[in-house]
C-alpha cells in the first residue's frame, strides 16, 4: 500500500478526534533543527465543515483490537486497515511543515495488540522525528488508556501536548459501550501527566510554557490561576500570565499541557453532567482544554442513537460557549446549568441565558463598572472590554463613542447604560429581551436551515 | 505634505514639519502617488530621510514608554505601550489613502499624550482610523502566517507568491525565517511589489521592479517531490471532512468565513485539479511546449539576491508578533 492510500485511510480514521490545536508553548528556532512552536498556535486550513487544520492529524494505525461501539475503528467494523512506518510519517510531517501546510504532528493510534505495544511504536516514531529528522515543531500525542507509566513519561518528553480521551461522560456509559476500557485506565495517566508536569515546573526543566493554570488555554487567559483555585468568579482582563523558562536539564514534560475529549449525544448524560465533569477535570488534572465532539451516528447499534439522528451541532456549540465562559470569563458551571434545568438553552447563548436569570445585576454603567462586571455583559468580550476601559480613561463614554470604537451594542444594549442613559434598544423585562433576541436569531442562516430540515434529535 | 506611503515616509515628514516649526493642525498628509490638492491647498513633496525617520521613531518610542515599568523591562502585556510603538509599522502597512494622515495624527498625538494616545479613538476619527488600519494589518498578517503555501523548486529553495490586502509581508518575514531555519525561501507579494528573501540565516526585504514581478509570476520548475507532496496534502485534506456538519446542515458555509475566496483560490487543498493528475499533465505539457524556462524562479531569486536591497528596520519584523493579542 503506498503512502497516499495509507494517508487517506489513517486521516479518515483520525478525523473524529476534535482536538486540533497547536497552542500553549513557545519555542524558538534551534540551530540545525526545523520548526518552532508559538504560544498562540496557527490554523493553516479549514475543512469543508469549518474545523481548523493545524496539525497532521493521523493515526499511526487503525488496526484496533478494541471494540468500542461508537468508534469507526472498532475491530468488528469492516473498514480498510493501514499502518504507517515511522520514517514515512516523519518525512510526511517535515514535507508538510516546510510548505507551511501544518504546525506539526498529531499522533494517535488504534490499539495494536496492547496499549504498551502501541505506545512503543508511537514513541519510536516520535524519537525518529525529534532525533534524526531534527523536528522542533509542535507534537500532540494521544495516550492510550492502560499504557505503562514509564511509557507515558517517555511520550511526554517527546510531545508538547498529551491527551487522554475520556470519550464518554460517565463510567456507566464507558462500561456499556467500551467493554475493554475502564474509567481508572483513563484517570491514572491524567493524574500522572499532571504530577510530571508539576514536578518538571518545580525543577525548572523545559522550554517556555504559557498559561499553565488549569483551564487557561493560553497566555491571554482572563482567569487567574489563583482565582480559579479559590473557585471565585472574579477575573481580570487579558494579561500575560507568568511564563516559566526551563533550565538546561532536559526537555520539558508535556510543556503545552494536557487535554481530553468528551463525545456529546451518544449517551444520555445531560449538559449539567458534562459541564460538572469538565470543571472537575480542569481542577483535578489542570487540563488545558476539554473538547466536545458531537456524536456522528456511524453504526446501527441498539446501544446508540438511531443512525438517522442529526449531529447535535447546536448543543456542541453551546457547550463550547459555556466552556469558554468558565475558562475565560470566570463563570462557574453551576451558574450556567443546574440540577433542575440540566440542559443549556439552545435558543440563546449561555451568557445571555445567565443574564436573563439575574436581572438585578443589570444594567451596568460602562463608565464605572469593573472589568469583571463588563465581561459578564452579554455581547461584550475581552476585546470590547479592553477598548472601553482604555477609552473611558480619556472621557466619559456615550453610545456614539461605543459606535466609533466599533463595539456592537445590539446585544449588550439591553444590559448597559452609558453616562446614565439607556440604549434605544432597551426593553424592560427579561421575557421581552429573550423574545427580541430569539426573533433576531430566527432569521439567521442556521435557523433557516433547521426549519427546512425539521428532524428532531432522537437520543433513545 | 505629499509623502511616500510607508512608515519611514510619514516619520520623516513628521520630523521635517517639527524641524521647520510648522503647526501640525493645518497640515494634511497624503500619499504621494494619489495626492490631489483641494482648493486653496498646496502640496510639499516631502523626501524620505531614513536617518530622520529613525530618529523620530526612537523619540516616539521613548515618549510612549515613559512611565511604563513593564515596557522598560521588555515585559509588555497585550495592549501595552510597546505594541503602541510598533503600531507605527502596522498602521503604515495599510493601502488606504488616508494612511499617512492617520499615522501622522497617531504620531503627533502620541508625542502629546504619551501612551494614552489610543484612548482617544472614541473621539478622534483619525486615531480610530489608525486603529482600524492596525487591526487590518494584524488580521492580514495572521492570514499570511496561515495561508502562505511554499513550493519546493528544482534547486531545493522554497518559493511562494502571496497577495495580502495590506503590505504585511515585511511584518511576517521573521516568523517564516524562524520556521524555516536552515532553508532558503523567497516570498513575494506582486501587488505591493515586495519580496522577502531568506538565505543563510539572513532576511532581506526589498522592493520588486515590475519586470521582476512578471518574472516571478511565471510558472516555475518544481522539485521532483513537489507534485506528490501536493497530492498527499490534498488527499489528507479531503479525508478530514466530516459528514453531517457541512454547510447544508448549518445553513451557512463556515469554511468560506475563515477562508475567503481571494485566499481559497490560491490554496492547493481547494484546487480540484491536484488529485486527478490534471495538474501534473498540464505542467508536463507546458514544459514540453517550452513555456517554462528551466529554473525561472531560481534565476529571478538569484537576480534579486544580487541586488542591494534596502533592508527594513529590525522593528518592522517583529511589529505584529508582539502586538498580537
Amino acid at each position: 500500500m503506498d503512502t497516499l492510500a495509507k494517508l487517506e485511510i489513517l486521516a479518515d480514521a483520525a478525523k473524529y478526534d476534535a482536538a486540533c490545536t497547536s497552542s500553549g508553548v513557545e519555542r524558538g528556532p534551534k540551530k540545525g533543527a526545523i520548526g518552532v512552536a508559538s504560544n498562540a498556535g496557527c490554523c493553516h486550513s479549514f475543512t469543508a465543515d469549518g474545523r481548523c487544520v493545524t496539525l497532521l492529524k493521523v493515526l499511526l494505525s487503525n488496526a484496533c483490537t478494541h471494540d468500542c461501539a461508537y468508534c469507526v475503528n472498532r475491530v468488528s467494523n469492516h473498514v480498510p486497515r493501514a499502518t504507517f512506518e515511522s520514517a514515512e510519517l516523519a518525512e510526511l510531517t517535515i514535507d508538510f511543515y516546510k510548505r507551511n501546510y501544518i504546525e506539526g504532528l498529531f499522533l494517535s493510534s488504534g490499539v495494536l495488540g496492547s496499549p504498551d505495544a502501541t505506545s512503543e511504536r508511537m514513541i519510536a516514531c516520535l524519537e525518529l522525528l525529534r532525533g534524526p529528522y531534527r523536528f522542533s515543531g509542535y507534537v500532540h500525542a494521544k495516550v492510550i488508556p492502560g499504557t505503562d507509566p514509564a511509557l507515558v513519561e517517555r511520550l511526554g518528553r517527546l510531545a508538547d501536548r498529551l491527551s487522554v480521551n475520556v470519550e464518554l461522560p460517565s463510567a456507566a456509559s464507558l462500561e456499556r459501550l467500551c467493554p475493554e476500557k475502564h474509567a481508572e485506565d483513563v484517570i491514572a495517566p491524567m493524574a500522572q501527566i499532571q504530577a510530571s508536569m508539576h514536578s518538571g515546573r518545580l525543577l525548572g526543566a523545559g522550554s517556555i510554557s504559557h498559561g499553565t493554570s488549569p483551564g487557561a488555554g493560553n497566555a491571554y487567559s482572563t482567569v487567574k490561576p489563583e482565582a480559579r483555585a479559590a473557585a471565585l468568579p472574579s477575573s481580570g482582563l487579558a494579561r500575560r500570565s507568568g511564563a516559566t523558562r526551563g533550565g538546561p536539564r532536559g526537555e520539558a514534560f508535556c510543556p503545552a499541557g494536557q487535554s481530553t475529549q468528551l463525545i456529546i449525544g451518544a449517551t444520555p448524560e445531560n449538559d449539567y453532567d458534562i459541564l460538572t465533569l469538565s470543571t472537575d477535570l480542569y481542577q483535578r488534572f489542570g487540563l488545558k482544554r476539554v473538547f466536545f465532539s458531537a456524536y456522528m451516528p456511524i453504526a446501527d447499534d441498539p446501544r446508540l442513537p438511531h443512525p438517522e439522528t442529526p449531529v447535535p451541532l447546536r448543543r456542541e456549540h453551546r457547550l463550547y460557549q459555556a466552556d469558554w465562559l468558565m475558562r475565560f470569563y470566570g463563570f462557574e458551571a453551576a451558574e450556567l446549568v443546574a440540577h433542575d434545568a440540566p440542559f443549556l438553552d439552545l435558543d440563546v447563548d449561555p451568557k445571555l441565558a445567565w443574564a436573563l436569570t439575574v436581572p438585578e445585576r443589570f444594567p451596568v454603567e460602562v463608565n464605572s463598572a469593573s472589568k469583571e462586571a463588563l465581561l459578564r455583559v452579554p455581547g461584550f468580550g475581552p476585546a470590547s472590554v479592553r477598548k472601553i476601559c482604555r477609552a473611558r480613561r480619556a472621557h466619559r463614554l456615550t453610545f456614539d463613542d461605543l459606535d466609533r470604537l466599533k463595539i456592537s451594542v445590539k446585544r449588550a444594549g439591553f444590559f448597559i447604560t452609558c453616562s446614565g442613559e439607556r440604549s434605544p434598544r432597551f426593553v424592560a423585562s427579561p421575557e421581552e429581551i429573550r423574545e427580541k433576541v430569539v426573533s433576531d436569531a430566527a432569521s439567521s442562516a442556521y435557523n433557516r436551515a433547521q426549519r427546512k430540515n425539521p428532524r428532531q434529535l432522537t437520543l433513545f | 505634505m505629499a509623502v511616500e506611503p510607508k512608515a519611514e515616509g510619514v516619520l520623516s515628514a513628521t520630523g521635517l514639519t517639527y524641524l521647520a516649526h510648522c503647526a501640525h493642525a493645518p497640515l494634511r498628509f497624503v500619499r504621494r502617488d494619489v495626492a490631489q490638492p483641494a482648493l486653496g491647498e498646496a502640496f510639499f513633496e516631502a523626501p524620505t530621510l531614513e536617518a530622520l525617520a529613525h530618529r523620530v521613531y526612537r523619540g516616539f518610542a521613548a515618549r510612549i514608554r515613559e512611565g511604563c515599568p513593564r515596557a522598560e523591562c521588555g515585559r509588555c502585556a497585550p495592549g501595552c505601550s510597546s505594541s503602541c510603538v510598533r503600531r507605527v509599522y502596522t498602521i503604515a502597512s495599510s493601502d488606504d489613502e488616508d494612511m499617512p494622515e492617520a499615522l501622522h495624527a497617531y504620531l503627533v498625538l502620541g508625542f502629546d499624550h504619551g501612551r494614552g494616545v489610543r484612548s482617544l479613538a472614541a473621539r478622534d476619527a483619525r486615531i480610530a482610523k489608525a486603529e482600524a488600519f492596525h487591526t487590518l494589518a494584524v488580521n492580514e498578517s495572521e492570514k499570511a502566517r496561515q495561508f502562505v503555501r511554499f513550493s519546493e523548486l528544482s534547486t531545493g529553495a522554497f518559493f511562494s507568491l502571496y497577495t495580502p490586502k495590506a503590505n504585511v509581508l515585511p511584518l511576517v518575514a521573521g516568523h517564516f525565517a524562524r520556521r524555516m531555519e536552515g532553508e532558503r525561501f523567497l516570498l513575494a507579494d506582486p501587488k505591493h511589489k515586495v519580496a522577502v528573501l531568506f538565505s543563510e540565516g539572513r532576511i532581506i526585504v526589498g522592493p520588486l521592479s515590475p519586470e521582476e514581478v512578471a518574472e516571478l509570476s511565471r510558472p516555475h520548475e518544481l522539485s521532483d517531490v513537489e507534485r506528490s507532496v501536493r497530492a498527499l496534502w490534498k488527499r489528507f485534506y479531503d479525508a478530514l471532512a466530516l459528514p453531517g456538519r457541512g454547510r447544508h446542515e448549518r445553513g451557512y458555509d463556515l469554511r468560506a468565513q475563515f477562508m475567503p475566496k481571494r485566499i481559497a483560490d490560491g490554496l492547493i487543498e481547494l484546487d480540484p485539479t491536484i488529485d486527478d493528475g490534471f495538474a501534473a499533465q498540464a505542467w508536463e505539457s507546458a514544459v514540453a511546449a517550452g513555456a517554462l524556462a528551466a529554473g525561472v524562479g531560481e534565476l529571478a531569486a538569484a537576480q534579486i539576491m544580487k541586488k542591494t536591497l534596502p533592508a527594513f528596520p529590525e522593528a518592522s519584523f517583529e511589529a505584529v508578533d508582539g502586538a498580537k493579542g
